[in-house]
């Protein structure tokens, strides 16, 4: 197990070496000129006098070779310097963890939301199979999945805010509960419906084993047999899913954070595209990236821990 | 293992319970009627957030102006003229030096007193940082001669001096500003708390120097979907947005009770830009052509439906300006007019098919815009009324940055853009778009020294009666030239809750919120 | 005294092909103590048989007849009265070990569970019995192997931990299904060993298709063909004689005997051949054979058979 640990996290170097690589080029690419960009006036396109453009492109180092400036952003970020934003001047890092402290709380709101009625509802539809409960189950897990982000949310908002008269529409508000109600459920739903498949079909695959036929030989009544035989089992690629899920969540979903209001990292992002806030999006992006791989690297390393059956061959 | 997972479930469920309970203080109740409540009374807005609170940096920033914490010297008044606000007087005393008096005992929000320090402070740094356009260079220098009166030097007469200093990036800040989370100022409210991306609070200057304030304060908070915002208006959770609502939700906004729906001009015009660097639109009579080509009633008639409000633009400043020139409005609709300068100019239906040709091939043009907002509604418009006279049209949409690109190397056709003719209701602004160092004028490839000429007298023009002389003709040269064609002016909707009045609509179309501001249920 | 009796027992399964009637019908007695093979080749609906008696097969199929274990039909039992007798009474030793073991449970905790099944013991309690049952079987360094998965056991030791399962709570009935297929022949004899050990002073139903592991362990043979037992005897007289053409042709494919295989391939149990089932198969088919079922006579000796060849002989 160590050797493929090792083996992950020399992967998990790389390829984060290379998103950074990836993000920094975008200033590049665009064909923007990063100190007209950051002085300018969107509105009137006004734009101060070269000399004070000049200045600015000094000060930001943006003339010296492009190695030269990737080496000195690459290595500010090792030593925890994200850079600062090109509006406020402000530095990126403490942005950061503001934003996506709020993105983590909405992000396992909506994965326990996800975990304790999409399972559930999987299990209740593979012990139905094909039944009425089943088939309704898996329309709504479709539909959900099919819906667009948005429209999800704005059909929620009309039901739960307007009509319901309880919540509140959007907005990080004082950050309780309530607020995170309605994008939680729409942040939800947007995975809803693959894992409450996925843990259906997998019961389905399971119910069929003949481990199951051997419990019910052994006298255990049915309930143990589907909780301790079944799910256990159809739940292992499942925990996977639910990783990668939360970890995508993690990421911020841009649509959710933006209909609502809610000042998370996905928003933060949408704001220095728009801006065109290079050194935000650059470490956002980073950022994010390495969450998201540093997820990844976890869900596989769960995976092998909870099925016996790689762990102790890896082993042997 | 089913305990816990059950138990699970249930704190969860007990936990959503919980949270929905919390009293929720954020909505307006219906409060006793008739009472002018004075000391609790929190107006809430939706607004375009910003991280910068650097007024004379930040142009959104720039909007705690409107929203009541900074102030200028001079403000626009209902019928457009620049009016005292925190300056006392300013008097010329001959063509290149004014006197600026300040008002006494106003002090800032942290008790700093408001005086020439202040304002040398705030001017220098927009000097300093030379951000927005660095178009403020025609004052030479700005000289403190007592705690409240600065004598101002100018590179050549000004006219416009006082209209310049109603602009929001000159509201004067106090010199304690760290401009990091908060902005010191001298208006009548002051912040309370900052809570980025999450909210803003305001709350009353009890020390406001223009007299008793309202409100007990202010929140803010930000609103960038348009749908979402309808929405916290229809809840009740706002009671303003500053943003508008979409136009396709003006019918059900009209619906709800609380809320006034009204629409507005924004001062924004939309206008195609012409790439007079290119042929054929290098030649006058095929831009006349194009603007005669067009039918604006129409246009906007599509894209507003039944909101009311939707305007036409027949000449470059919208007629509700006294600024305006009626003689110059001359972009009307008249095919046969069009039809007959495309001839002129070597475009026409030489095989009877109904399109035009030009050079041998079919005349085909590329038209550029934005994907928000109209932009896109209106050019598809546009595309079929040109196509119905026989021009083919092309669509890119794209953003504003490929735009500014394109238009620096003057690669494209036709640019679908926006631009406020008159900023703060100033003529002088005209420079920022026909001038021949102006973005709009150099990415159009138009320079007139004619023109020039008229712009630079309008701006240095002392009478009433020779400035306006100067910026009609500037108005009729551009109606001549049209290296622009003006299309139609941006008209938007919005919502206000009736509990909230007295919120300033000045001619500019934007929203201030003043001391007078109150709540009644 | 009869522990089991089995009664016009028919199992059929409905499919998209058509109704499979895998076991129609089956009447056995079978003596406390005794330990009975069923032999037959796949397709004969042996397994399916071992299923059906502790009604462990999948609710689409149709199950008539009766199965009464000490006095109750477990047929028409309610499934609580039912569960209790499962592992209590009568126990399972299931086919394929490797499919039947959870693969992500320790062998110790399947075992642990089926021991405990219907007792409240401590965790401790259940460790110790498990301790005792894997000695029973002879899984050597049981207390290591305990915390181990399926797939880390060999495939002999993986019988002995299904028939650690089976014997877990001492059940008067066991019923061993396929107990070494797939084994070698080395493993084969020491799970034959350890079966005839396990059964002794039990009621063993085996299901096999090898002839020498029933020999061994078995008081008296069963052979099934297609759904019917078409020849019941003591395994002595059987070695000696066979009586029903198909045994003896089962007797013939025996590597050791020649491996002789019969004639054709084993019917449809869809689509029954009319008359006598192995009719069309059988090297001394009379005409009779082709349109009348043989019922299964009773000759003198006891032994009992499914062909018209002896219809005199009651």
């Amino acid at each position: 197990m160590w050797r493929f640990i090792g083996r992950r996290l020399v992967q998990f170097i790389g390829i984060l070496f290379l998103v950074s690589i990836v993000c920094f080029s975008i200033n590049f690419i665009t064909p923007i000129d990063t100190a007209k960009r950051a002085l300018g006036d969107p509105m009137t396109h006004s734009l101060p006098d070269e000399t004070i453009l000049e200045r600015f492109r000094e000060e930001k180092g943006l003339n010296r070779p492009l190695h030269e400036q990737y080496l000195e952003w690459l290595g500010k970020i090792l030593h925890g310097d994200l850079g600062e934003s090109l509006i406020t001047g402000e530095p990126v890092g403490e942005d950061i963890v503001y934003h996506f402290e709020k993105t983590f709380s909405l992000a396992v709101f909506a994965m326990g939301l996800t975990l304790v009625f999409a399972i559930p509802l999987g299990i209740l539809c593979a012990l139905r199979q094909n039944k009425f409960i089943d088939y309704i189950g898996r329309l709504l897990a479709m539909t959900a999945v099919s819906m667009p982000g948005f429209w999800v949310s704005y059909l929620l908002i009309i039901a739960l805010a307007l009509k319901g008269g309880i919540l509140p529409v959007a907005g990080y508000g004082d950050g309780s509960l309530k607020y995170m109600v309605i994008p939680g459920i729409a942040l939800s739903l947007m995975s809803f419906g693959t894992v409450m498949k996925m843990m259906r079909n997998n019961m389905v695959d399971v119910m069929k084993e003949d481990y199951m036929i051997t419990a019910e030989a052994k006298g255990l009544h049915p309930f143990q047999i589907i909780m301790k035989h079944g799910v256990k089992n159809a739940l292992i690629s499942v925990i996977t899913l639910a990783g990668m899920t939360f970890a995508s969540m993690l990421a911020g979903s841009a649509v959710i954070e933006k209909i609502f209001a809610w000042p998370g990292i996905g928003h933060m992002i949408l704001s220095g595209i728009e801006n065109k806030d290079f050194p935000v999006v650059q470490a956002c992006v980073i950022v994010v990236s390495a969450i998201y791989l540093m997820i990844n690297f976890l869900v596989d390393i769960l995976y092998i821990i909870i099925n016996p059956r790689i762990r102790y061959d890896k082993e042997n | 293992m089913r305990l816990t997972a059950v138990l699970a479930a249930a704190a969860m469920l007990g936990g959503m319970l919980a949270g929905c309970g919390s009293n929720d203080s954020s909505k307006s109740g219906k409060g006793e009627t008739g009472k002018v409540q004075q000391n609790e009374d929190i107006a809430k807005f939706i607004y375009q957030v910003t991280d910068s609170f650097d007024t004379s940096i930040n142009y959104i920033a720039a909007s705690w102006v409107t929203y009541g914490v900074a102030e200028t010297l001079f403000e626009v008044d209902e019928e457009g003229n620049a009016v005292p606000l925190l300056a006392d007087s300013m008097e010329m005393k001959d063509d290149l030096h004014w006197t600026l008096k300040l008002k006494e005992g106003i002090k800032f929000h942290d008790g700093t007193p408001f005086n020439a320090d202040a304002v040398l402070f705030t001017f220098d740094r927009l000097a300093a940082t030379g951000e927005i356009g660095g178009n403020f260079d025609f004052i030479v220098s700005m000289d403190k001669k007592d705690d409240y009166t600065i004598e101002i030097t100018t590179t050549e007469a000004y006219g416009a001096l006082k209209e310049r200093f109603c602009e929001y990036k000159t509201a004067i800040v106090s010199p304690t500003n760290k401009f990091e989370d908060t902005l010191i100022g001298t208006g009548p409210f002051k912040f309370k708390e900052t809570q980025k991306d999450v909210k803003n609070v305001v709350e009353k200057n009890d020390d406001y120097w223009g007299g008793d304030v309202k409100l007990a304060g202010a929140e803010f908070y930000p609103g960038e979907d348009e749908m979402t915002r309808s929405f916290q208006l229809y809840n009740n959770e706002v009671d303003f947005s500053i943003l508008n609502i979409p136009i396709t939700e003006y019918e059900n906004a009209k619906t709800k009770e609380q809320l006034d729906v009204f629409t507005l001009d924004c001062d924004y015009t939309h206008i195609m830009i012409l790439n007079t660097t290119k042929a054929p639109f290098d030649n006058k009579d095929v831009r006349h052509a194009f603007s005669y080509a067009i039918d604006r009633e129409q246009l906007v008639n599509s894209i507003y439906g039944n909101v009311e409000g939707g305007v036409p633009s027949f000449g470059v400043v919208p007629v509700k300006y006294s600024w305006s020139n009626p003689d110059a409005c001359t972009a009307v609709y008249d095919r046969e007019k069009a039809l007959e300068l495309f001839r002129n100019a070597g475009i026409e239906d030489t095989d009877g098919d109904g399109m035009l040709e030009y050079e041998g091939a079919p005349f085909t043009v590329t038209i550029m815009t934005y994907e928000t907002g109209l932009y896109k509604n209106a050019v598809e418009i546009l595309q079929s009324q040109l196509k119905d006279i026989g021009v083919n049209v092309e669509l890119e949409i794209t953003t504003w940055d490929v735009t500014d690109q394109k238009m620096s190397d003057k690669d494209y056709d036709i640019n679908f853009d926006s631009v406020p003719f008159l900023e703060f209701g100033s003529p002088v602004s005209l420079a920022n778009k026909f001038g021949s160092d102006a973005y709009f004028a150099l990415g159009a490839g138009y320079a007139s020294e004619e023109m020039d000429l008229a712009l630079e007298e309008g701006s240095k023009a002392l009478e009433e009666e020779t400035r306006k002389e100067k910026y009609d003709k500037v108005q009729e040269i551009a109606m001549e030239d049209m290296p622009f064609i003006p299309v139609f002016e941006v008209v938007k909707v919005y919502a206000m809750n009736k509990r909230l009045h007295d919120m300033d609509l000045n001619t500019y179309s934007v929203f201030k919120l003043t001391k007078d501001t109150y709540i009644q249920d | 005294m009869n522990i089991m009796e089995i009664t016009d027992l028919y199992v059929g399964f409905p499919t998209k092909d058509g109704l499979v009637k895998a076991v129609n019908t089956i009447d056995l007695i079978i003596e406390e103590g005794e330990n009975i093979g069923i032999l037959g080749e796949s397709g004969s609906g042996k397994s399916v048989f071992a299923d059906s008696i502790l009604r462990l097969i999948k609710d689409q199929t149709v199950t008539k007849g009766t199965v009464v274990y000490r006095g109750q039909n477990l047929m028409e039992m309610d499934k609580k009265e039912l569960r209790g007798l499962r592992g209590k009474e009568l126990g399972m030793i299931m086919q394929n070990p490797s499919s039947s073991l959870n693969p992500s449970l320790t062998i110790g905790n399947q075992i642990g569970e089926a021991a405990a099944v219907h007792e409240r013991i401590n965790k401790k309690e259940r460790n110790k019995k498990t301790l005792e049952i894997l000695e029973k079987v002879r899984i050597k360094n049981a207390k290591q192997r305990m915390k181990e998965y399926a797939h880390q056991f060999s495939g002999g030791m993986k019988e002995r931990a299904v028939i650690a399962m089976g014997i877990a709570q001492s059940p008067r009935f066991l019923i061993a299904d396929e107990p070494t297929k797939g084994l070698d022949t080395l493993v084969k004899y020491k799970v034959v060993q350890l079966l005839k050990e396990v059964s002794e002073n039990k009621t063993m139903l085996l299901i096999t298709h090898d002839l020498d592991v029933a020999e061994q362990i078995c008081d008296r043979i069963g052979i099934l063909y297609l759904g019917e037992f078409v020849e019941i005897s003591a395994v002595d007289a059987l070695y000696r004689t066979q009586l029903h053409p198909y045994t003896e042709g089962f007797f013939k494919a025996m590597p050791k005997n020649g491996m002789l295989p019969i004639e054709g391939l084993p019917g449809s149990l869809i689509d029954l051949p009319e008359g006598c089932r192995f009719h069309p198969r059988c090297p001394k088919c009379m005409e009779r054979c082709k349109k009348e079922h043989p019922p299964l006579y009773t000759k003198q000796d006891g032994r009992k058979v499914r062909c018209f060849l002896y219809a005199d002989s009651e």
